[in-house]
């Protein structure tokens, strides 16, 4: 009997695809030079300090080799890139302030929207800078903040400068070098002790210029005993120049206090997605990351949680859906640096058409952690045999008082599993599309679907029955 | 890459050295055929390096001081299992054994190898096996590492199976101050079967660096690693699991899983379990897990009169028994027993 298969269509991206005109104030060339960055730093105003962070960053840039595993990197030019692209307009606090072309591009993503029926907060980038920024008085009342990165290095400069980098340092690879030279924009949040953010706080970042580089800074603080829910969407035009996105986000989790983080990254097709995002929990702290990888040409992106207090947790929740002309080189790293430290990863792939899905991931227990436990579990179901899937944890343990399991599965949709729910009185087609739609479903509840029409979009995996 | 993991900065390898003792029992005539290997003579060239390097792979490819030849004919069941027996002593320390080993057609052989060594020296062993099994035939292959605690120990088996093919692995490394070890399996025929079982022991200041890798290629191919060990004191191991499902590879199986046993806080165990697929229609997963022994285990045979050292071997033991059991051989069986029981 001939097989099967179950078409997956690739995610609409007509909404995505919309480009605006380029107009701009400022725009750097391109290419990556110290003029360059004396530029930016320049036309940003910085404090001196942010100014020779950025030139010692540019020298441990040049003097790091590209990473010798991983996505293929030759095909993109830093020569080509332009890495600053200020927007023709002010950072606005009312939508209707914001030009109309950029307006009508959140619009679309339905942003506002979201913002209006269920987010606390929201800030807007288009390419390097933040054009609208806006949070609900109540949590401003509360100590809240939650502002653009520039306002925050103008306005909260010590906070800033304690922070900046240091769980990320310029040193750490190529790309954060590079970050700490460029970077642009970003959100900053900061949760005083206590409070309880309980409806989340949304960044979007969207790069519209061709052959442009996007390196927004995310750094938010949750002190102790405190809540945030943060979300972050990215998503770009897609153009046939190579365009760059070479992002930080650093974390701090204080103690007792949590941290959910969810992304849902959309790119298009021409973008490198180099990007570092990294938490440090205290004792009793949670992080929770929650990542969902769509779009990219080449995506090297590993959310990584250092447990150094007792008793933090962490967990990471991601889909990785990799189609045609993609490599998604992701997965998650975790340290458990302190006692009784917790960890739980789950990962789930989907490669088709020729799509190239790659899970990486490190799991270090140090010397004296010990009582740590940590689950992993990553799944893979390749939808053709023209894709590739592959899965690479990596397990690194110091002691022998802990409690480690991993597992991995690579497949396809099971005969039996069809066969099963036809008995039951389903079609085939449904039948199939359930198990696609249960297979993504433990990240799909752990979206907040409902804040925004865009990740709906993304994630409503569009099914069709077509047999063949 | 293998030398960051256990730490291993540089070698010295030693200098050419013939190997003088005896190890191929006489077995010509019973549908078999063995002979030396010539020294000097390429018999397996390795085009790309699989996991030990260039440098520890390239030795024993040209420069071997010892190895067989050994061709099963078709047809030929052979009952007896044939024991390899090399020895390292103070007057041959360096053993580079060269080994191709060809099962015919519709053949069965067991084979066991056994690397051992009495004297506390320095002692120096780089191994390359090429083992090809034809057409459903079927092969059990045995190696046993019991070097001394001063040795290093280098060992690259590439295995080739064609149709209806089966081999069957076992693995045991107890020995050497630095162990390790590379078996690359192809599973190129429809329907090719591999098993690879390992079992180790890590005690002192013994690192192990493993390396296991199936490479699916045939229909319908099904291989399983499975490996179980236990680390004490300082002891470092690395495990790399390589799982790979070439294209057309159809309705293939595969799993890997290792479970590995600590018994001190300073020993270090790193596990890589890789599973790459580029074939849809396949089965292929892993699992891994590290811990303890499992304390409600250890109270309910402590509740029955065992003390805790006891408890715990007896666990190990267990683990490990499945495995020593398939050896063919009642002197090794008991050596190994011995051996683990003296170690735990």
């Amino acid at each position: 009997m001939e097989k099967k298969k179950t078409k997956v269509k690739d995610i609409d991206r007509r909404i995505y695809d919309i480009k605006n005109e380029l107009n701009y104030s400022f725009k750097t060339d391109s290419g990556l030079t110290r003029d360059i960055i004396l530029d930016i730093s320049r036309e940003k105003n910085e404090p001196e300090w942010m100014r020779d962070f950025r030139l010692k960053s540019l020298e441990i840039y040049s003097q790091k080799p590209f990473p010798k595993w991983g996505a293929d990197l030759s095909d993109l030019d830093m020569d080509n890139i332009v890495t600053y692209i200020k927007p023709n307009t002010q950072m606005k606090n009312d939508w209707n302030d914001v030009p109309e072309d950029i307006k009508n591009t959140f619009e679309l993503l339905g942003l506002p929207q979201a913002e209006r029926e269920s987010l606390a907060g929201v800030g807007a980038q288009y390419d390097s800078e933040v054009v609208y920024h806006n949070i609900r008085q109540e949590l401003v009342d509360m100590g809240v903040i939650y502002t653009d990165m520039e306002t925050a290095l103008r306005d909260y400069e010590d906070i800033v400068k304690e922070y900046f980098m240091k769980l990320v340092p310029p040193t750490d690879h190529k790309f954060a070098a590079l970050h700490g030279a460029v970077w642009s924009g970003g959100s900053f949040v900061y949760v005083p002790e206590g409070v309880k953010v309980d409806i989340p706080l949304q960044s979007y970042f969207r790069l519209n210029a061709p052959g442009a580089g996007q390196f927004e800074h995310t750094l938010i603080i949750v002190e102790k005993n405190s809540y945030l829910h943060f979300i972050e969407g990215c998503s770009a035009p897609k153009y046939k120049v190579n365009n760059l996105h070479a992002g930080c986000v650093e974390l701090f989790v204080k103690e007792n206090a949590t941290l959910r983080y969810s992304t849902i990254e959309n790119w298009s097709k021409n973008m490198y997605n180099l990007n570092t995002k990294r938490a440090v929990v205290d004792k009793n702290g949670t992080i929770e990351w929650v990542s969902g990888s769509f779009g990219s040409k080449v995506s090297m992106l590993y959310p990584m949680s250092i447990l150094r207090g007792e008793g933090a947790r962490s967990e990471f929740t991601g889909v990785t859906f990799a189609a045609k002309g993609q490599y998604l080189d992701t997965g998650t790293k975790v340290v458990h640096a302190a006692n009784n430290t917790t960890s739980t990863v789950n990962s789930k792939s989907i490669s088709k058409d020729g799509g190239h899905a790659f899970y990486r991931g490190l799991l270090r227990v140090s010397k004296n952690a010990t009582g740590c436990k940590s689950t992993v579990s990553c799944t893979s179901l390749m939808l053709d045999n023209e894709s590739k899937s592959d899965t690479l944890p990596i397990i690194e343990i110091d002691n022998d008082n802990i409690d480690i399991g991993h597992e991995a599965k690579i497949g396809r949709i099971s005969d039996d599993a069809i066969f099963y729910l036809m008995s039951r009185g389903i079609s085939e087609e449904e039948a199939k599309a359930m198990i696609v739609r249960g297979f993504v479903e433990p990240i799909t509840k752990e979206l907040p679907l409902e804040y925004a029409v865009e990740l709906n979009n993304l994630i409503n995996i569009e099914l069709e029955g077509a047999i063949g | 890459m293998i030398w960051k993991r256990i730490g291993l900065k540089e070698l010295n390898l030693p200098e050419f050295k013939e190997y003088k003792n005896e190890f191929i029992p006489n077995v010509n005539g019973m549908n078999m055929k063995i002979a030396k290997t010539s020294i000097g003579r390429v018999y397996t060239k390795l085009d790309s390096y699989r996991g030990l390097g260039e440098d520890l792979e390239q030795i024993p490819q040209s420069n071997h001081n010892a190895g067989f030849e050994l061709k099963v004919d078709d047809n030929a069941t052979i009952s007896e299992p044939l024991l390899i027996n090399y020895h390292l002593d103070m007057n041959n320390p360096v053993l580079i054994d060269n080994n191709l080993i060809e099962a015919g057609k519709n053949s069965i052989l067991t084979l066991i190898f056994d690397y051992s060594s009495d004297d506390t020296i320095d002692l120096f062993h780089d191994g390359l096996t090429n083992i090809t099994v034809n057409e459903n035939a079927t092969l059990n292959i045995i190696k046993i590492q019991r070097l001394n605690s001063f040795s290093h120990n280098f060992d690259t088996n590439i295995l080739n199976i064609k149709d209806n093919g089966v081999i069957n692995l076992i693995n045991i490394e107890l020995g050497a101050k630095i162990t390790a070890v590379n078996y690359t399996t192809y599973l190129n025929g429809e329907n090719s079967t591999a098993d690879l079982n390992s079992i180790y022991l890590g005690d002192g200041e013994r690192k192990l660096d493993l390396n296991y890798a199936m490479i699916h290629k045939g229909i319908r191919s099904v291989s399983n690693i499975e490996s179980k060990g236990a680390l004490k004191d300082n002891s470092v191991k690395v495990f790399r699991g390589n799982l790979e499902f070439l294209k057309g590879a159809r309705h293939s199986k595969g799993s890997e899983s290792e479970y590995t046993t600590l018994l001190s806080p300073s020993v270090k165990s790193d596990s890589i379990p890789a599973l790459m697929c580029h074939e849809d229609d396949v089965d292929g997963n892993h699992a891994v897990s590290v811990g303890r022994i499992d304390e409600n285990k250890l109270f309910y045979l402590q509740s029955r009169g065992l003390d805790e050292l006891s408890a715990k071997k007896l666990i190990i033991e267990s683990s490990f028994n499945p495995i020593i059991d398939k050896i063919p051989d009642e002197n090794l069986k008991r050596t190994i027993l011995l051996e683990l029981e003296r170690r735990i």
